[in-house]
Order: C-alpha cells, then structure tokens, then sequence
C-alpha cells in the first residue's frame, strides 16, 4: 500500500510542477489531507480517552468482584472505534476475557461492568487495559494505549475454628485456664470455707460477716495469650509431590489461627519467610502480636500475598524473631516438615520461657520421625494432612 | 435483545455495509469511465462520453448482482459457461445498439442493415469497439473490486483462516483493496494529466503541453477527483467491514453505537477534509509549483541539449563517412542549448493586497514542502534497506549526513518550541492558579467555595492569625517550615498545624481531587489552632 500511495504522491506532485495544473495540486491536498487527518484524529481522540475503574480491591474467597470500566472522551473530536482489552488473571476469570469495542462520541461516556470470582487466593493485576483506536479510512495502523494494571487482593480460606489448645505461660488474661497455678483474682468464680494454710488475702470480708464464718474467695484460673505464628514457605520443606497443596494447606492453617486468635481478643503476630511481590526486596512484612481485626487485615493481606520461596533458613528466621518476643510467648511453627536445626531452635525458645507448637502441614514422608524428634525435646506437634484435619479444633 | 436477533441484526448491517460498497464501486467504476472517455473524446470529437458513463454503470452494476448468482455454479461447467456466454452475448449486443442509437436512431437502422448484410464487418467499427473494450475494462475491474469485498467478508474470512491454519498470514484483502484503489486512481492521473496537458495536441505537434489551461472540473478532473473522493468513501466502508469481520473472527463484543454512527462519522470526516481541500490555496502569482516547475523545464532542457549533443556526434561520425562517399553531404550545425523563458510572475487577481498573495505563497511553500518532506521521511522508515544502500554509495554517506544534520536540527528546534510552549503554559497555569486561590473582592461564602479552595482559606487565615499573635511567615520560609515554627510556639495544637500544612501542601500542589471531609478535618483543626492563639492573646 505505501508503495503506491507514495509513487501516486510523486507523480502528482510532479504533474502538479511540470503543468502548473491546480487539477493536481486540489488532489494532493486530498490524498495527503485524507492521511493527515485521519492519523490526526486517531491520536488526537486516543489521547483524550480517560478510562477509570471501580472495582473492591480486597476481597474473601468465593466472593464476587464486580469491575466498573468508565470511559469518557474528554474532546469535541469523537471516536469512530474504540477497542477496550483487560488482561485478566485466570484464576479469577477462567476463560472469560474483556474485549469491548465501542464508539465514542464528543464528551460522550460508555461504562462496562463485569464480575471475576474469588476462587483462588492471591494478588492479581486486572489489566493492563490496551485502548486502540485508528483512523477511520484505515490508512495507518491502529494506534493503543496501554495503561498500569490495578490489583486484586484475595484473602486466603479462613476455616472456623472453636477449640484449639495454645499453650501459654502468661497469666492473667481473658482465656480459661485448668492450672491453679494461673489463678486470675478479677475472676472470682465461688467462695468456700476458710481452711488452715489459706492466704489471708483471699478471705472475702463482707461474706465473713454475713455467715459468721470466715469465707475465703475462689478465683478461676486464667491466661493471656500472645502467639507468633511463623510459616514456613521454603519450597524444600515440603513434600515435592504435593508442595502446592501443602504450603496452601499452610497458608490456610496460619490465616485460621491469627482469626482465631484474634476473635478472643489476644494478642497475635506474624512471620512468613516466602516472598511478598509488595514488600521491599519482596521480604514479607513482620507483624509483631498486636490485637484487633485491623491487624488481623493487615497480616491477611500479606497472607494472600505470599509466595513460595526457594532456599531460605526457616530456623534461622525463627532464631532471629525469638529475641524479640516476650517471655510466655507462644511460637505456632507451621511447616511441611521439621528438621533439626528447627527443632533445636524450638527447644532453645522452650528453655527460654517461650512455648512452641509444632504444625506439619500437608503430605510427608518423614511425619512420624519428626513426631518422634520433636516429642524428644518435649515439643507438641499437630498433623494437618488435609483442611478436614482441621476439624480438630472445631470440636 | 436474545442471541439469534442480535446475530441477524449483525447479518443485516453486513448486508447493508456491502450495498453501500457495491453502490460505491459502480459511482467508481463510472468515474473511470468518465476520465476514460474525456481522453478519447479528444481523439474523436463524435464519442458519446455520457452513453458510456452509462453502459458502464448498467454493467457494473449488472457485474455485482449477475456474480452473487453465478457463484453458486461450478467453475467451467456447462451450465457455468452457458450463464457467461449469454451474458456476454447480451453485453456486446446491448453496447452495440446503445452506442448506434447514441448517433440518432436513423444510425442504429443504418448499423442494423449492415449487421444483416456482414455479421463481422458490422460489428468492426471504432467507436463500438472502443466502448466495448471499456465496458470489457470496466467489468473486469468491477469483478476485481467485488472479489476482494468478498474476501473481507466474515464468511470468507472464517473460511481462509481456516484453510491457511492458525499463526499463517496472508496479504489482507482490505490491503490490496487500497493498492488496486490507488493503482487505479494512478491511472486515471495519468489519463487526466495527458487531456489536460492537451495530448492530442502533443500529437499533432500544434502546442506545447504546458500552453493549455483548463478548469479543475474540466478535462476529466472532475472525474478523477470524484473517483478520489468515492475510493476513500470505499475505504472507509471497507475499513469497517474489515474490522467487523476480524473482531468477530476474535468473537469480541461490538456495540451496536459502533456501526450506527460511522457512516455519519465518515460523512464528517469527508465535510472536514473537502473544507479544507476547498480552503486550501491552488493558485496564486508567487506560486512554489512555478518555481518547481521552472527547475523542471531547465532540467529538461538540459537533458534534450544532451540527446542533441550525442545525436550530433552521432550525426557528425556519419556525415564524415558519408564525405569519404560524397563531396555534396549536408552541413551540421552543433546543437545549442535552449533554457526556457524566465520564471514569470503571473498577475495577480488583487494587486491591492500584496500581503495576501505573500501569505498564500509562504502557506503553499510550507504545505508543498511539508508534503515533500512528509514523503521522504515516510518512504525511507519504510524502506530502511534503501537506506543501507544510499549509505554505501560513493557520497552516499555524506548526504546522508546532511540528512541527519538536518533531522538532528530540526528535531531540537522542535523540543525548543514544544518547551516553550510547555514553559508558557505552565507560567498562564501557575497565574491562573494564583489569581484563582480565593476570590479576590466581594463578599467571601465558605459554603460556596470548593474543598480546595476551603483548604486554601483556612492555611491563609493561620498566616493572617499567626502574623498577629507574634508568628509571622517569612517570605522565604516554605510551608514546612512555617509549620514547624509554629509547632515550637504552639505544642498543644502541633499535630493540627501539620495536618492543616499537609493538606494545604496537597491542596496547592497536587491535582488529587480533595475531597470535602478532607476539607471539614482542616476546618476542625483551623478551630483548635485559632482557639489556641486567642488563648495566648488573652494572656
């Protein structure tokens, strides 16, 4: 096509020269005029086109994401065609894809509304959004504009959990306890008759007075919690055939405990060793025990960012992160298998004051042996094969 | 509106795109016809230009409809070669008696009787035959024309994709649509340039090519500029049924917005482009077409003293054998060089406004010129190996040099402007904003100013408070650092100071839309700072 459409333009611009023709001259104002404002008016339009979208950038698992695509031509020029392209993510949308070809007129508006579903957790670009348009004689190739993706932040699967048994060693908190030795004086539960050896402390005056014998209060024992939940996701921690699945199955188990946790008004922080596409040098943020539902949001957020890291020292990371926690904190390891630097370090925070819980998520080959390992150093150990195994906290 | 309407409703805009291409290529195909005949009609005064303008139409449009129905026949089969002859029968016959009856209906009798006397002597007559043979032309073209409006076409398209596999790529129907459309278009240029240019004339050696002068509509340009205007029309038709057809080969959504308004889309841009054909200038006395014609003529003057010159040597070796043969031999003259007359200034209509004709000269310098430059630039980014070739050419390089000196100086005289113009924008911008902070006279409403502007009222009412009570800002201080005075003299509303500074600083500085809570918060602060100094002017 170039080639004829330039051989015509010299061949009339040298008949418009030799002949002194205006015949020539009116065509080459209108072949090159027709190029000219075409192209023109394809950039020009493209240029003016603002496109917005509106869509919730959080979302649960199995929850719909609806996405608002506004456009708007901000020019008198209007716009013959317009091809509106969003790559989308395949675990939210499947097969679906967006492409929408409209028209534009001036000022004019078009809006597009479209639904993803949650299905998987994670952190997905909706876009980038390609807008081409060309002239309208289709003299020049299109011209497109490509424009930043937005992202979609899908919480990972929260299982509800009713009683699942931390162990701790900090008294006077809001959860129950069976220890007497975690006796909590806000909480009186009874009164009984004093006996030889009682503290004086305890004797409750006023009911003394009102039976004539000396009445001694009974205080229910109790105990704060402040967990660390720290996951493993280092890809060779896990059983290669089912490293997927498992280090999911992790994801999940982490993002119950910290709902649970903090559904009982504890104190809960977090620590992944994966990598977080967000975070600088994709370091996953470290949440020191906090309590409230915003924090909780806040380590789901990082939760449903996670991915799988290759090399990375889980014991060494824990090593680090124990120094920083207070004395009867509890360490919630969560990890597709146990080794023995892991579990030397575990046995290092029980010595320090500090409680572990040894969580195996996902198929293992050596699940018995790091059983055994780990109840050598006294250290108890949960056994999530699958996300039913979970139920035992349910009962 | 359920899935079988919608397609049907697809199946009809189609159906209509291609009506209005098929009504544009026969309008073309009469064009043609048109710019055709103006030639002949100066070989022979008696021919009927509007009888075959219209044999032309009647057969491309009988071409268009005949070939949907002849489709359906297999190619070379009796019933295939039956169809065509009798449609060939009956085009030659219908040319015959219309081009006879074009003279009179005493002449069609005439051509009658001579066709009952002698079959093949009747039919060989000029001016039959050249009409036959532009009608053979113009049904020819017109099947060329309907193939690739075809092949555009979702059916086809479907069909040779799958014929040819995923990932093959073929030459674009659409694209050769363009190529025939200007191809032809070159043609008729051609035509046009040779009546306008008076060739029979040239012919009979009666005056110089350049000595006639028609008007633009005259000499088949009207034709032309017509076949012009249609063939863009075509493309922008075309260019639609092409993009229909491949987003629905990539099953994409169209709106049906789409193909309501591009034919008024197309009409506005033809109403644009013929304005601005109109409006630009095509004649004037200080005219860069004489100039570029003039260096035309010295060139070809220059080239005819060279064959003169070799044809004298020629000449010269020939008259020296012929002395060694004969005494009497002719006498050679040495040809001599003949430079056209000088570059003259016509007259001009209005002599009163010599600044007009000035302006019109410098306009069409600038558009011939850019069109010229335009040219060059789009031929070498498409040819870029001819480009590696002027590169190795002895001076290749140098001029190539030029030519990047050249782009290099015109680029950065282009960033200067754009920078300017970027630099004067800012400067009327950055005004404006200062001349729109706030109102400058009346009676001030809170209520009716916008949440910028609020933000903007209550950071000037702490400079004003502040300048009171003792804290005034300094000229060269920056907000922050006005804030982080203040902070020191007033603790007890530190954080109210920053968060005022901080809106303030996005209000003035960023063009995030503020939002009017944003603009309630710095009023709250506004009312603990002002609480706070009214305290210290009591004390």
């Amino acid at each position: 096509m170039t080639g004829v459409f330039i051989s015509l333009l010299i061949l009339l611009i040298f008949l418009a020269a030799y002949l002194r023709d205006d015949f020539a001259l009116t065509l080459i104002y209108l072949v090159v005029g027709a190029y000219v404002i075409g192209t023109w008016w394809a950039r020009r339009a493209l240029a003016n086109v603002e496109h917005k979208h509106r869509l919730t950038d959080h979302a649960f698992l199995g929850e719909k994401i609806q996405i608002h695509l506004d456009l708007r031509n901000k020019s008198w020029l209007p716009i013959p065609w317009l091809d509106v392209r969003e790559t989308l993510p395949v675990d939210l949308a499947g097969p679906m894809t967006f492409r929408h070809v409209t028209s534009l007129g001036p000022h004019a508006d078009s809006h597009f509304e479209y639904s993803l579903e949650a299905r998987k957790r994670g952190y997905y670009p909706i876009g980038p959004t390609t807008i081409s348009s060309g002239d309208i004689l289709g003299l020049t190739d299109s011209v497109q504009r490509v424009s930043a993706a937005r992202y979609v932040t899908v919480y990972p699967k929260i299982v509800s959990l009713t009683s699942v048994e931390i162990p701790s060693r900090s008294p006077q908190g809001t959860l129950r306890h069976v220890q007497p030795v975690y006796e909590d004086p806000t909480r009186v539960f009874g009164k009984r008759e004093y006996v030889a050896g009682d503290s004086l402390r305890r004797v409750d005056w006023k009911s003394t007075a009102t039976t004539g014998r000396l009445q001694v209060k009974l205080f229910e024992p109790s105990i704060s919690l402040e967990t660390l939940i720290c996951l493993n996701l280092n890809a060779e921690d896990y059983y290669y055939r089912a490293r997927i699945d498992s280090t999911e199955l992790g994801i999940i188990i982490a993002a119950s405990l910290a709902n649970w946790i903090v559904e009982k008004g504890q104190t809960v922080g977090l620590k992944v060793n994966g990598l977080d596409p967000l975070a600088p040098g994709n370091i996953p943020q470290y949440f020191s025990p906090h309590k409230g539902k915003a924090h909780l949001i806040r380590m789901l957020e990082t939760l449903a960012r996670v991915e799988v890291i290759k090399e990375s020292s889980f014991a060494a990371m824990i090593q680090q992160q124990r120094y920083r926690l207070s004395w009867g904190t509890t360490l919630l390891v969560i990890t597709g298998q146990a080794n023995d630097a892991l579990l030397d370090e575990l046995y290092q925070a029980r010595r320090a004051g500090q409680n572990a819980v040894l969580i195996l998520a996902g198929r293992n080959e050596s699940t018995e042996g790091d059983r055994e390992k780990a109840a050598f150093f006294g250290i108890p150990v949960v056994s999530i094969l699958h996300e039913r195994d979970m139920d035992i906290w349910r009962r | 509106m359920s899935e079988t309407e919608f397609s049907e409703e697809i199946r009809y805009n189609e159906g209509r795109f291609r009506f209005v291409s098929y009504v544009l290529v026969v309008l073309m195909m009469t064009c043609i016809a048109l710019t055709a005949s103006a030639l002949i009609y100066d070989f022979f005064p008696d021919w009927q230009s509007t009888v075959v303008a219209l044999l032309s139409f009647a057969f491309s449009a009988e071409h268009l409809y005949s070939r949907r129905q002849f489709k359906r026949l297999i190619a070379f089969s009796p019933e295939w070669l039956i169809a065509h002859a009798t449609e060939w029968v009956v085009i030659i016959f219908m040319v015959y008696v219309t081009v006879s009856w074009s003279h009179g209906f005493d002449s069609l009798w005439e051509h009658i009787l001579l066709l009952g006397r002698g079959f093949f002597s009747a039919l060989v007559y000029p001016e039959f035959l050249l009409a036959l043979f532009l009608v053979m032309i113009i049904w020819t073209s017109t099947g060329y024309f309907a193939e690739l409006l075809d092949e555009m076409e979702f059916e086809q398209a479907s069909l040779a994709l799958k014929i040819a596999g995923a990932g093959q790529t073929t030459v674009m129907p659409r694209d050769r649509l363009v190529s025939l459309t200007f191809t032809t278009g070159l043609f008729l240029v051609v035509i046009t340039a040779l009546v306008r240019a008076g060739v029979r004339e040239l012919f009979h050696g009666l005056v110089a090519p350049t000595a006639v002068k028609l008007s633009l509509f005259s000499g088949g340009g009207a034709s032309t500029l017509l076949y012009f205007v249609l063939g863009l029309a075509l493309l922008s038709q075309t260019q639609f049924i092409s993009l229909h057809t491949h987003w629905r080969l990539q099953e994409v959504t169209i709106s049906r917005r789409v193909v309501e308004r591009w034919i008024g889309y197309s009409l506005l841009f033809f109403a644009v482009l013929i304005i601005l054909v109109g409006l630009l200038p095509t004649s004037y006395s200080l005219g860069a077409l004489s100039a570029i014609g003039y260096v035309l003529d010295v060139l070809l003057a220059a080239f005819i003293a060279l064959f003169d010159l070799v044809w004298f040597a020629v000449l010269k070796l020939l008259s020296l054998f012929f002395i060694s043969q004969n005494k009497n031999s002719p006498e050679l003259t040495p040809p001599t060089l003949s430079l056209p007359p000088e570059l003259s200034v016509p007259p001009t209509a209005h002599p009163a406004t010599p600044w007009l004709d000035m302006a019109k000269s410098i306009l069409s310098w600038t558009l011939l010129l850019g069109i010229v430059i335009f040219s060059l630039i789009y031929f070498l980014r498409q040819h870029r190996d001819l480009a590696r070739a002027i590169r190795r050419m002895p001076g290749g390089q140098w001029l190539l040099n030029v030519w990047d000196w050249l782009s290099e100086i015109f680029g950065g005289l282009r960033k200067g402007i754009n920078q300017i113009v970027e630099v004067g924008r800012e400067r009327l911008r950055a005004w404006r904003e200062r001349n729109d902070v706030l109102p400058s006279r009346g009676f001030l409403s809170l209520r009716r100013l916008d949440p910028r502007r609020r933000v903007y009222y209550f950071y000037l009412a702490l400079i004003r408070r502040g300048g009171e009570h003792g804290l005034p800002r300094a000229s060269s201080q920056t907000p922050y650092e006005y804030a982080s005075t203040l902070e020191t003299a007033l603790p007890n509303v530190d954080e109210d100071v920053r968060a005022l500074t901080n809106s303030f600083v996005e209000a003035r500085y960023s063009r995030r839309a503020i939002p009017a809570e944003e603009a309630n918060l710095v009023k709250i602060a506004w009312a603990h700072i002002r609480q706070v100094l009214r305290n210290l002017k009591q004390k």
